[in-house]
């Protein structure tokens, strides 16, 4: 019985100080790889009981489930509609804000999510010897989960405003993913800090609040500003404004910068994988 | 079965007492492993530090068991969250070979919201089996595990006891080349901690098994060899029994003794305007003071004299001798006051000897000695550590009773 995989050879670990400080490229992303295919049954189950967690002592569960991620992009809906926020949009103003809204939320709500995760998750963490990313990832669960109501609703004004769906829709979830995927790599750099210091997370929050006003979320960044050139540059303004653009008239506005800022995400992403890998023992021992 | 598993090399390991300055060092070694620089390089020790594990050398060969015997806080548990690698080492190499399980702290390694059942699934998948193998290991851990219909309820519903038998079983059963089992079953039912030490047993012949309990029965049962640690240093590594004897004679952790004598001893006493002098001292067979015994009563030398001046005639004197070991247990107390005897002053002078059967097993002991006239204290002293030396394999507790078997 179990003969076959008695007879494997032995698997040699080494732990030292300087343990996986010189491993390659090749060794890293391969352990990722493993790693989530090994414990995808456990990223579920972490998803699930943070999903579960955020509503266990409420009544309205469903409800809240649903309206929650809602509050934020209504709020500025409003604040859209009584022309408090200036700005004129080749859009409805409405759909403007719903769409910014909808891909910063994503960005942000996955950042703040990653930026948490090791302290949520000490418990486990300290106990087990499993890969970090696993808890990042899984903490992103819910703010996929938010991300799809939302896109309800933009489907839902589609409709209301007579917009016409287009191919890229089609696109969206893959379009969806350099959001995830920047917030992902920032929040894991962040969350390096994060461990040993509380207040870098009240600071990603104040950043996170103004940030909305310099990246064209709710109204379109005034191009008589003398700084407005500067924030143009901000990624996150090349991003939302390409997959607003993409979404509502199926083209993307400024195709270079878009591809630019994509390629420095997937770079940074790798890099900063590349660190967890040798830095995550070290993070353990004082959570 | 020459091949060791575990090999520890020079291993280190020191940890901050202050947040502040365990922050500031985490930070540091984690922004000089970010950099790809050692971390032990530049990192200076600080006064609130101290030695969870200092120059650990233990090698661990396949089918031996290796009982880890100390004092809480001794480096016991952290030498295995180094081998599981949880914790780095500052220093050293550690060096495992093979699967490896460890059975280091309940529910470790298991998912709180995933069904027992998925939890196995779960863990077998990471054995990298065909499909047939991990259903046939998935079905034999179900059954090893007795857990019948709760194998489907979430794991944050079972006792303590159910989950040491889902971390037993799954840690068994796979086979592991290294298991590390740390107090994990003290929390079972009887007959399924049995049924693990057979388990245990069974395959320790295959396995390198490093075992931390405290129950001194059951690592000289299973263990061949004891690794004795103070403070974070190996003090001895030898035959399982050398080891225990070497622990229980007291060799360990002085300092902390001494600090647990203050919190469980209670406080001393002197009634310095009755009591003039006294002496309390145990003695051997022949009279002489000691501190070690392997006879078969003990014997409390008590001299007590009152000053001329008092008048002892009214005094109903009483004595009481609490007993505790050397981890704060009371295991007794000889009350005098329950016998409802007094004590005899004669001259105004407690001249007496209290021998006290042996039924202690290899420990050190430790007692007080009061004094009471009615319920007035005179007199309240701590007495020395006491080293009972007569260590015997069998010996099951805190104390060994005499008995007899009579035919029917």
């Amino acid at each position: 019985m179990l003969a076959l995989y008695m007879n494997k050879p032995l698997k040699t670990e080494i732990y030292t100080s300087n343990h996986r400080l010189k491993s390659s490229f090749i060794e890293v992303y391969n352990f990722y790889i493993h790693s989530l295919l090994k414990y995808k049954k456990f990223m579920w189950a972490n998803f699930l009981k943070n999903f579960k967690a955020s509503y266990e002592q409420s009544f309205l569960r469903f409800f809240w489930k649903l309206t929650l991620p809602l509050v934020p992009v209504g709020v500025y809906v409003i604040l859209q509609m009584i022309g408090v926020l200036k700005g004129s949009t080749n859009m409805p103003k409405v759909l403007y804000v719903v769409i910014g809204m909808t891909f910063w939320q994503l960005f942000t709500s996955s950042l703040q999510a990653v930026i948490s995760s090791p302290i949520k998750d000490s418990a486990m963490l300290k106990k087990m010897n499993l890969p970090f990313i696993l808890f990042y990832i899984s903490n992103l669960g819910e703010v996929i989960f938010d991300f799809l109501i939302r896109i309800g609703l933009v489907v839902i004004l589609f409709f209301i405003l007579g917009v016409d769906f287009n191919f890229w829709w089609l696109a969206l979830p893959f379009m969806s993913i350099p959001f995830i995927v920047s917030a992902l790599a920032l929040g894991i750099f962040i969350s390096f800090f994060s461990v040993f210091f509380g207040d870098i997370k009240n600071i990603v929050d104040i950043v996170v609040r103004y940030g909305l006003f310099a990246s064209g979320v709710i109204f379109p960044l005034p191009a008589s500003l003398s700084f407005s050139f500067y924030l143009k540059l901000n990624p996150l303004y090349i991003y939302i404004e390409n997959l607003r653009s993409l979404v509502v008239f199926g083209s993307i506005s400024d195709f270079g910068p878009f591809w630019i800022a994509n390629s420095v995400v997937f770079i940074f992403c790798l890099f900063v994988l590349k660190k967890l890998y040798s830095i995550e023992a070290r993070l353990r021992e004082y959570l | 079965m020459d091949e060791i598993l575990v090999d520890i090399k020079n291993v280190s390991k020191r940890f901050s007492t202050d947040f502040r300055s365990s922050a500031k060092k985490g930070l540091l070694k984690a922004v000089q492993s970010f950099f790809g620089l050692n971390p032990k390089i530049n990192v200076k020790s600080s006064s609130t530090e101290f030695n969870a594990l200092r120059d650990v050398n233990i090698a661990v060969r396949r089918g031996e068991t290796v009982g880890l015997i100390g004092k809480n806080g001794a480096g016991k548990s952290t030498l295995l969250k180094h081998i599981s690698g949880i914790y780095l080492p500052d220093t050293g190499t550690i060096e495992v070979k093979g699967h490896l399980e460890g059975l280091i702290e309940l529910g470790a390694g298991f998912h709180p919201l995933l069904s027992g059942r998925d939890n196995i699934k779960q863990r077998v998948a990471m054995l990298n089996l065909s499909s047939e193998e991990s259903k046939e290991l998935t079905d034999n851990i179900i059954e090893f595990s007795e857990l019948g219909q709760f194998i489907d309820m979430p794991l944050r519903n079972y006792s303590s006891g159910m989950q040491a038998r889902l971390g037993f079983a799954s840690a068994v059963l796979t086979k592991p080349d290294v298991l590390l089992v740390d107090e994990v079953l003290s929390v079972g039912d009887f007959e399924f901690r049995q049924k693990c030490l057979n388990k245990i047993n069974e395959i320790k012949q295959d396995t390198a098994i490093l075992f931390v309990s405290h129950s001194f029965q059951t690592m000289s049962m299973f263990c061949e060899r004891g690794i004795v640690f103070n403070k974070g240093n190996v003090v001895k590594d030898a035959d399982i029994v050398s080891a225990i004897k070497f622990y229980m004679n007291g060799n360990v952790s002085d300092s902390n003794l001494n600090e647990n004598e203050n919190t469980f001893q209670g406080k001393e006493f002197l009634n310095s305007g009755l009591i003039k002098n006294y002496a309390l001292c145990f003695i051997d067979e022949l009279g002489s003071k000691t501190t070690s015994y392997n006879e078969e009563k003990l014997r409390l030398s008590v001299f007590i004299e009152f000053y001329e001046d008092v008048d002892t005639s009214s005094f109903r004197c009483t004595f009481g001798i609490p007993i505790w070991n050397n981890e704060g247990v009371k295991i007794t107390a000889i009350n005098l006051d329950k016998d409802n005897s007094m004590l005899k002053i004669e001259n105004r002078k407690i001249n007496k000897i209290i021998e006290i059967e042996n039924c202690f097993n290899s420990s050190t002991i430790l007692s007080c000695f009061a004094l009471v006239n009615g319920t007035e204290y005179l007199l309240r002293r701590k007495l020395p550590p006491l080293k009972i030396d007569k260590y015997h394999p069998r010996e099951d507790g805190l104390v060994q009773l005499s008995y007899e078997v009579k035919n029917v």
